[in-house]
Formats: structure tokens, C-alpha cells, sequence
């Protein structure tokens, strides 16, 4: 690979181990993938979170602290396992809390925004269409790639951090040209899309393209952007979709001869009513009476908190459930002053920052069935808290929790 | 080189890319089902817990893992870096296409803690159909060869 001179000199540790380590990891991986160069990036946005990073991840941040390293470009960070302000109150152990601050504060060490968010791109880091970034979170790839148009790898752990520091990308995969042009063609047929009909089709594409790119027809072109995040947060947890091109709606693919590019189809893959039913019944692994219900996977945005708080407004969960609502404290804020988180709290819902329930310890809860309207949610849960999944539209999440059996 | 019980049906030489360099040997865990390491494993013991996989179940620890691709969250690296720093960690691995996640959990793996796991991808005929689980394997990803003694039948 073709390294300047000030990247030999910052990959020969002069600029401190902590660049040096950052710049093997960076260069090793470039090597590997055939990067003939390593490009600037504009921003990052990285893990950091104690439930999937582990003491390992924790051993591995800290090398970093004290090493004069800092991130060179903005960058932004992911949900981390615990709320800040009332881990406490969510029966988190405070062993556990503490091995995610020690993370936080290796992170905050480096120049990290503390956005603790899965949906940077809606709030403190908006790339633009072209730009080159190295983030991780599959969901927020997909979309910043796919809906954006900005180039980015699904970088991982350690590598996301490692490219922050440097300031510096191995150039392959997604943010060459050529490879981002689509390889199979997914034809949706339903007509008027509710928002759960989004995520079991992302769910769909995620299982059916394996590793291809695939270029979608007959989603709506004013299809919401909190639509279109549902859509790319499942295809990216049920497969490892990285781009998709939604005909008419991404920048890249204004029709599908554009978005396939000097490419042909290989195949293309209908999806219809009866495989969106289907799709569903799959995602569910029970229908018992839920006794958590979980929503705002990827974080709620701000008009999905609006619409919950119009449809909870009057009403009371049950005393037998749990129903939490995830977002980011940026969001939290506004709709503090708009009035609209009291609603929603004054229903009984519990408004979660900053955290999520893939990534925190909610086994303690002993929760044995979740109601949710997250294909992620759905699709990551199971293996990791052992519980059962009931996928359902928001209206029935809702009608359960206020109105019971 | 001859693995242990001396009675092998004979042996299959498989060329592939190498993505880490090293040498490993060890008995074959196989899927033809994309594979989950994020909330798929427990990185302490290295068992499968992914209740949705066919391996469901069954341990990674010290196996040449075989599988096609990795699936799932981007937090993969630090799941496979959490194993290798529990000593729960697969021998080698084989993929038809290894992702950065895995590669990067790897190279962090030898810096952090000097483990050195072999990988390997792109194989030159179908691994699905030469290698099974339980087939004696010896990897060396410095000359990129996978050299497969099936098990004895």
C-alpha cells in the first residue's frame, strides 16, 4: 500500500503509540483488502458499548489513553449499555456500570461526541452525498450510505476508532465507485406501506441478497426518513446489508438503470403481501402475553415520538408491563420542551436515552416475552436475552399495554 | 503429518487467500449458514448460543471454524477479540468471503494479546463439500493451503 510520508512516520510511532497502534490496525486491514491508499475521511462515528465490546474492548480503549492519540475527525458514538444518569433505576450492577464508564471516559479521552445515538446522521453528524466517512452500526451504515449517498464501509470495533484517530480510511469496498452499483433487483408489490411493512421488508432483502447490493423498486417516494431507517436497520441486522438503492429515493438511483450501473441483474426477488405475512409470522417466535414492550430500534426520532405521544395521549400501560421507548437525549430534550415527552411519560412509558436493549442488561429483568415493532429489535434479541419476540404494528403494541386481555 | 487415530480416509489439499498468516490444526466445525458473532456466542466458553443457527449449541473453542460469511451487528471485531482473550477462541477460520469485522477482531487479537489465528478465505473448490465437522484440518496461512484428513468412516 502507498503510505505518505507523514502516514510512514505516524505508522513508525512518532507520532505516539497511540496513532501507531491505531495506524497498524489501519494499515493491516488495508493490506489485507487490497487498498492501494488510505483516504481522508470526513467523519466517524464508533462502538462503545461494555455488552458487545467486553473487557477486551475496555483493555483495548484504554491503550489509547495517555498515548497523546485524539480522534481527528468529528466522530460520534453509539448507545452505550447503560443510561448515564439512572442505571440504577434499570437494575444494572454497578460492576457492570462501571466497566462502561471506564469505556465512556477512554472515549471522551479521545474527543468523542457523546451523541450516544444509533442515528448520528439525524443530529450532530450529517454527512452529505459523496463524502467519505469510516463508521460502524450496521443500521447506520446502511442508511448513510443507501439514503445519504455518503461512502462508508462497515467498519467494526477497534477499526472505527483506529480510522477516527488517523483520520485515515483503507480505500476499498464501498467507497469505490464501481462497487456500489447494484447486483439484484427486489421488486416490492404491496401497495400503501405502514410503518411495520418497512421493516419486514428490510427484514426480506436482509436474508434473501446474501452479500449482493440490492436495488429496490415500488417503495413510495415520500416513504418517511424514520421509514426508510427501519427498513435499512433490518436488511443490515438480518443480513450484513451495507447499500441498497431505493429506486427514486436515494441520491444514487434516480431509476434503476443508474442504480445497477455497468451491472446486469442477476435475478430479481418479488416481494408481495403473502411474504410480508409470512416474513412476520417468522419474526415472531410467540404469541404469549408479552410482559415487556420495547420500541425505538434504531433510536425515535423526533416526528415518531410526536406520532406515540397522539396515540398514547389519555392513556395507561397496564401495571404487568414494561413499555420503553428508546432515543437519544438530543431528542429528549426537544420534545421535553415541546411538551410531548410528559405525555408520553404520563402514560406510563418509560423514555430510555442514550442506551438500548440490544446492548444493556435487561436480562435482569427476567423478562419472558417482548412485544416490539423492530425487526432488529426482534431479530438480535432472542439469542442474547433469552426471551420470546411478538412482532407487532405500534397500534397493537399499544392496544395491549392500555387496554390488556 | 499425520493427526491423531492413525485411520484417515486420505487427504484433500485446498488452496485459499490469506487474510491473517499463521498455522493451525485442529478438528473441522462446519456451516453452510451465515454466522453470527455479536449476541451469537459466549465469548467466555465459546459456545454457540444463537438458538436460530444449526450450531446452536455446539463449541468454537480451538475448532477450525468453517463457515461462509459473517452476518449481523458491526460490534462482531470485539466479540471475536473478547474470545480470544477468554482462550475461547476458534484455531483457525475459513471463510468464502472473510468481512473487515472478522479480520479486524484478529488483527487486534495478535496486537492486544499476541494470539495468532489464522484466516483464510476465497477457497479454491467448494469447502462445503470436501470438509465436514469432525474432519481432522491443518491450515498454514503463510503458504495458503488447507490441508483436510477426512474423519474416519
Amino acid at each position: 500500500m502507498y503510505l505518505t510520508k507523514e502516514q510512514e512516520e505516524m505508522l513508525d510511532g512518532e507520532r505516539g503509540e497511540g496513532v501507531r497502534f491505531a495506524m497498524e490496525v489501519v494499515t493491516r486491514v488495508g493490506d489485507i483488502y487490497g487498498a492501494e491508499k488510505l483516504v481522508q475521511i470526513s467523519s466517524s462515528h464508533v462502538l462503545g458499548h461494555y455488552g458487545s465490546l467486553h473487557d477486551a474492548g475496555v483493555e483495548m480503549m484504554e491503550r489509547f489513553t495517555g498515548s497523546k492519540a485524539s480522534f481527528r475527525v468529528p466522530t460520534t458514538v453509539d448507545p452505550i449499555s447503560i443510561e448515564p444518569e439512572r442505571w440504577r433505576d434499570l437494575k444494572i450492577q454497578s460492576s457492570y456500570a462501571e466497566k462502561q464508564m471506564r469505556l465512556t471516559n477512554a472515549l471522551m479521552g479521545l474527543g468523542v461526541i457523546p451523541s450516544f445515538t444509533c442515528t448520528p446522521y439525524e443530529c450532530c453528524n450529517v454527512p452529505r452525498h459523496g463524502e467519505i466517512l469510516a463508521w460502524s452500526e450496521s443500521s447506520a451504515v446502511a442508511y448513510v450510505n443507501s439514503i445519504v449517498g455518503a461512502k462508508t464501509n462497515r467498519l467494526t470495533a477497534g477499526l472505527d476508532v483506529s480510522c477516527a484517530i488517523t483520520g485515515l480510511t483503507p480505500y476499498f469496498g464501498l467507497l469505490i465507485p464501481e462497487n456500489r452499483f447494484g447486483q439484484v433487483l427486489i421488486e416490492v408489490k404491496k401497495r400503501k406501506l405502514g410503518n411495520l411493512d418497512f421493516h419486514t421488508i428490510g427484514y426480506i432483502i436482509g436474508k434473501t441478497v446474501g452479500n449482493r447490493i440490492p436495488v429496490v423498486t415500488g417503495l413510495p417516494l415520500d416513504a418517511k426518513n424514520y421509514q426508510l431507517k427501519g427498513l435499512a436497520s433490518a436488511a443490515a441486522s438480518s443480513g450484513s446489508v451495507a447499500l441498497f438503492h431505493a429506486v427514486g429515493i436515494s441520491p444514487d438511483a434516480r431509476n434503476v438503470d443508474q442504480a445497477f450501473g455497468s451491472n446486469v441483474s442477476e435475478d430479481k426477488i418479488v416481494i408481495d403481501e403473502s411474504d410480508i405475512r409470512e416474513a412476520e409470522d417468522e419474526i415472531t417466535t410467540s404469541r404469549g402475553n408479552p410482559d415487556f414492550i420495547a420500541i425505538g430500534c434504531p433510536h425515535y426520532s423526533i416526528p415518531e415520538l410526536i406520532e406515540l405521544a397522539h396515540m398514547v395521549k389519555g392513556k395507561r400501560v397496564k401495571r404487568d408491563v414494561e413499555f420503553w421507548v428508546y432515543t437519544s437525549k438530543h431528542v429528549a430534550a426537544y420534545i421535553r420542551e415541546m411538551g410531548v415527552l410528559q405525555t408520553i411519560e404520563a402514560s406510563g412509558i418509560r423514555v430510555l436515552t442514550s442506551t438500548c436493549a440490544v446492548i444493556s442488561p435487561i436480562r435482569e429483568w427476567g423478562f419472558k416475552v417482548m412485544m416490539t415493532n423492530s425487526a432488529k429489535f426482534a431479530n438480535v434479541i432472542p439469542s442474547e436475552h433469552k426471551i420470546d419476540v411478538y412482532y407487532a404494528p405500534l397500534e397493537d403494541l399499544i392496544e395491549y399495554a392500555t387496554k390488556g386481555k | 503429518m499425520q493427526p491423531r487415530g492413525s485411520k484417515v480416509k486420505g487427504k484433500v489439499v485446498i488452496r485459499g487467500r490469506c487474510i491473517v498468516k499463521g498455522e493451525a490444526m485442529g478438528e473441522a466445525l462446519v456451516t453452510k449458514q451465515p454466522f453470527m458473532f455479536p449476541h451469537g456466542i459466549n465469548p467466555e466458553t465459546g459456545e454457540i448460543i444463537d438458538k436460530r443457527h444449526e450450531l446452536f449449541g455446539l463449541n468454537m473453542k480451538g475448532k477450525i471454524f468453517i463457515f461462509p460469511y459473517g452476518k449481523g451487528s458491526t460490534t462482531g471485531s470485539t466479540w471475536i477479540l473478547e474470545t480470544i482473550r477468554c482462550g475461547s477462541a476458534p484455531a483457525a477460520m475459513v471463510n468464502l468471503e472473510t468481512e473487515p469485522i472478522i479480520a479486524t477482531g484478529v488483527i487486534l487479537g495478535e496486537l492486544l494479546y499476541g494470539v495468532r489465528i489464522p484466516v483464510m478465505d476465497h477457497p479454491d473448490t467448494d469447502i462445503f463439500q470436501k470438509i465436514e465437522t469432525g474432519d481432522h484440518v491443518k491450515i498454514d496461512a503463510y503458504k495458503g493451503t488447507i490441508e483436510v484428513y477426512k474423519k474416519f468412516m
